[in-house]
């Protein structure tokens, strides 16, 4: 397929209207989450990997997800303070970002560069990919008094994925148990057909979301699979089991489809097609992606995207006929509830599908769930594997870690290797 | 040589070399099973054959080069000198080893030990965390039965019930003369040493069991013989010891600084299931696995939605008659810094004295920490 820089003029922002979409999106949440208590809702504190969302949408109780109230802070610039009042409450330097911000965003008198954030009617602990979680709530209980619901959901320990049935079925009794606490937080009655309504939008959101993410396979790619689908993944985590989160993601295939029809996308032209693991830098996300775009890099696939859920791995499916079970599976395989070995092997695989020239780790200090580990994965894709491999360090939310200068001369080098393996010159 | 005596041998070893459980193993030609902290069900492998052996770390005596490429800096010590005792072949001894859901790092730590160890079992134990669910003890004695299968074809002896009755009966007698230790240092901590006490516990993590408990009860009756005589010293309870383990020295500059230790989390693991009720009829599989999940002592790796942590820390120090509290914490160990700002925010309630000191498992010099330590006591002694 033809470049349009080359061919046909054409101005990017026709293409980029889905980003607009998911801001207005976000804006409605972030509305109805800052007004949700004044308008006699309960607010349920949620986290983003592979959370049951769709039972608090029967119940009509307001998830707020403290990482995505983080990240978004700190995307706005705002995390200093809250990371300072964190470590002046005892948070180590050494702690989560996004524990400290979520800690220091509830703290009484606390306001937010979005606002002062409700507090918490029911903490819903979904043990999934990070033990963190349990601390976290546990200090939010101790610091609010809300409740904590717990769903325990158990790791993926077989390096062939292999889920053993007591798992599931621990799962989904948790969820089905569940259900009398939140009928007694929400005031309200749990509707069986409401539930089953939320999930098949739901998995029609999630097959939607695939496609959109499978897209990453053309050549040229007409997206950046790491720094675009970060907005793209907002729907799929704040609005799941929503017509409007199946809406906004028929565009976005829709939009997708017209640029790979028109042959554009992110970067002038696509020079590096690359895979990307690790949760980004959010104080610096622009000037980040800006290292990598101004080399035509071009994310083809990503694992952060997937910490919403592992869509594209075959690995669950959402069923409007076995709720629980279903939704059970799909919050066991959420990505980092994968253990270290399928993660390498993923990354392996979506260098060879995706037909990516290297892959770039960012390695963020807040995440022990994330990088612990990177390391290994970075010398088995390098050295047993022979796939330019960049590692690099900051964090996802805590400023203080990271330096443009050093960054920029590590990603640079690393285009100069890509360039030569590909029988040119740098750039 | 005294129980004493041996216990250091035994500890000396498990650094780096595992010589024991190599001759062990020869002596016996059973299987070994190397388990990382907090918890681990040592009955189970112990019914089934296999010496159980605590992994602790390597405690500074190996460099960790190779260990540094696979893992960031910012991981703790004790995984980082697992991983590398596995690196080097030092836990070769081992047929199989098990990880649980402590914290992120010890579980990604099991994954990356699965990819560059080729003839090791690596296994995973999820331990239940919703505590308070009907579901959580079925769940804790399905995985208990899929460890079984695990060490089942790693050691070929399938898991009888009748031997497993008799080894929850052994591990039982092994904890309450491990608690009779601990009450000694709460009532008499002169009598005691730190590092006599750690020793002996840590001895229980290695020693085939058989061989340790006769040991066991003389060191303990031994102990309880001593009289010693009561010094100016403060009493504090340490927190936050509970995996990585703390280099003696720096135990031993807090007791010098003008400390009782008269209780902590060494080890706790080791102990902290108290007595299992086993009455006739009981499947002690399912005693097993009630437990752990039924215990009423806090664990910071194990969530407990029934339990209340900030209480149970007050109550600690009173039953202790503590008049302060250490957080001991690892350096880089995400639970135990989580815990240490529950903790802390409960004692400024109850206006209850507390020190808070960062370690590694490989640190060589406590200067920094006795005097801080030496402040602490004093403030409270002249307050």
């Amino acid at each position: 397929m033809a470049e349009a820089a080359s061919s046909a003029p054409l101005s990017f922002d026709n293409f980029d209207k889905a980003k607009r979409m998911q801001g207005e999106l976000t804006k409605r949440y972030f509305q109805r989450l800052l007004t949700a208590k004044e308008q006699g809702r309960k607010v349920g504190y949620a986290f983003v990997m592979a959370n049951p969302i769709e039972l608090f949408n029967v119940f009509d109780i307001v998830p707020l997800y403290p990482e995505i109230t983080s990240l978004n802070i700190s995307y706005r610039g705002g995390a200093p303070p809250l990371i300072s009042l964190s470590e002046e409450m005892g948070y180590s330097t050494d702690a989560c970002g996004y524990v400290k911000m979520g800690v220091a965003s509830v703290t009484e008198g606390t306001s937010t560069s979005i606002g002062v954030l409700p507090k918490p009617d029911v903490l819903l602990l979904t043990f999934s990919g990070c033990q963190i979680y349990i601390h976290w709530w546990e200090q939010l209980h101790y610091q609010t008094g809300a409740e904590v619901l717990v769903v325990d959901v158990p790791y993926v320990r077989e390096r062939d994925g292999k889920v053993p049935s007591h798992d599931v079925k621990y799962v989904a009794s948790q969820l089905e148990e569940s259900i009398p606490q939140l009928e007694r937080v929400s005031g309200k009655k749990f509707r069986e057909e409401e539930f089953r309504e939320t999930m098949r939008l739901s998995a029609e959101a999630w097959d939607l979301w695939r496609k959109c993410i499978e897209m990453g396979k053309l050549t040229p790619c007409p997206m950046d699979a790491y720094f675009e689908a970060i907005y793209y993944m907002a729907p799929i985590t704040i609005a799941r089991g929503t017509q409007e989160c199946v809406d906004f993601y028929r565009f976005l295939l829709d939009e997708l489809n017209a640029r790979a029809e028109h042959g554009v996308g992110p970067t002038k032209k696509e020079e590096y097609r690359l895979v990307y693991e690790g949760v980004p830098n959010y104080p610096f996300f622009k000037n980040f992606w800006g290292l990598f775009r101004e080399h035509n890099a071009r994310g083809v696939a990503a694992t952060y995207p997937k910490v919403a859920g592992m869509i594209d791995t075959d690995s669950f499916r959402i069923n409007p006929d076995r709720p629980f079970e279903s939704l059970a599976e799909y919050m066991i395989h959420a990505y980092c509830n994968w253990n270290m070995p399928m993660r390498t092997d993923l990354i392996e695989k979506y260098v060879r599908d995706y037909r990516a020239d290297g892959v770039v780790i960012h390695s963020i200090k807040s995440c022990r769930s994330f990088s612990m580990g990177q390391g290994d994965i970075r010398e088995h894709l390098a050295k047993d594997l022979d796939i330019p491999t960049l590692l690099i360090e900051s964090d996802h939310v805590d400023p203080r870690y990271y330096s443009e200068a050093q960054t920029r001369n590590r990603v640079d080098a690393f285009f100069e290797t890509l360039a030569l393996r590909k029988g040119g010159g740098g750039n | 040589m005294t129980p004493e005596e041996t216990f250091s041998k035994y500890v000396e070893d498990s650094y780096t070399t595992f010589q024991t459980v190599k001759e062990w193993k020869q002596a016996s030609g059973r299987p070994a099973v190397g388990y990382f902290p907090v918890y681990f069900p040592s009955e189970l492998a112990h019914a089934m054959g296999f010496l159980p052996v605590g992994l602790l770390g390597a405690s500074g005596k190996i460099p960790l080069d190779r260990a540094t490429a696979h893992t960031q800096s910012f991981v703790c010590s004790i995984s980082r000198s697992v991983f590398q005792l596995v690196l080097q072949g030092n836990l070769d001894a081992m047929e199989a080893i098990v990880f649980s859901n402590i914290c992120d790092v010890a579980r990604n730590l099991s994954g990356i030990t699965q990819r560059n160890v080729q003839r090791t079992r690596i296994e995973y134990l999820h331990l239940p965390i919703n505590n308070t669910s009907q579901t959580a003890v079925p769940y804790l004695r399905s995985e208990y039965e899929r460890l079984a299968n695990t060490l089942f074809e790693v050691g070929g002896v399938r898991l009888d019930t009748e031997k497993l009755r008799e080894s929850v009966e052994l591990y039982n007698r092994k904890r309450a003369l491990e608690a009779e230790l601990g009450m000694l240092r709460g009532s008499r901590p002169w009598a005691l040493s730190y590092s006599s006490y750690y020793s002996t516990l840590r001895a229980g993590t290695l020693m085939p069991i058989e061989s340790y408990l006769p040991l066991l009860e003389r060191f303990v009756e031994e102990a309880k013989q001593v009289e010693g005589k009561a010094m100016d010293k403060i009493r504090v309870v340490v927190l936050g010891t509970f995996c990585e383990q703390p280099p003696l020295g720096i135990l031993k500059a807090m007791e010098d600084a003008g400390c009782y230790i008269v209780q902590d989390e060494g080890l706790v693991g080791e102990r902290w299931l108290g007595r299992i009720p086993l009455p006739q009829g009981k499947d002690p599989l399912t005693a097993l696995a009630e437990g752990y999940v039924s215990n009423p002592n806090v664990l910071t790796v194990r969530y407990h939605p029934g339990l209340d942590k900030q209480q149970r820390i007050l109550e600690k120090a009173r039953e202790q008659k503590a008049e302060g509290v250490v957080f001991l914490t690892p350096k880089f160990c995400e639970p135990a810094l989580y815990d240490y700002v529950i903790g802390k925010s409960a004692l400024d309630k109850e206006k209850i004295p507390y020190l808070h000191i960062e370690y590694e498992e490989s640190a060589s010099s406590f200067e920094h920490a006795r005097t801080m330590v030496e402040t602490f006591a004093e403030s409270i002694l002249f307050d």
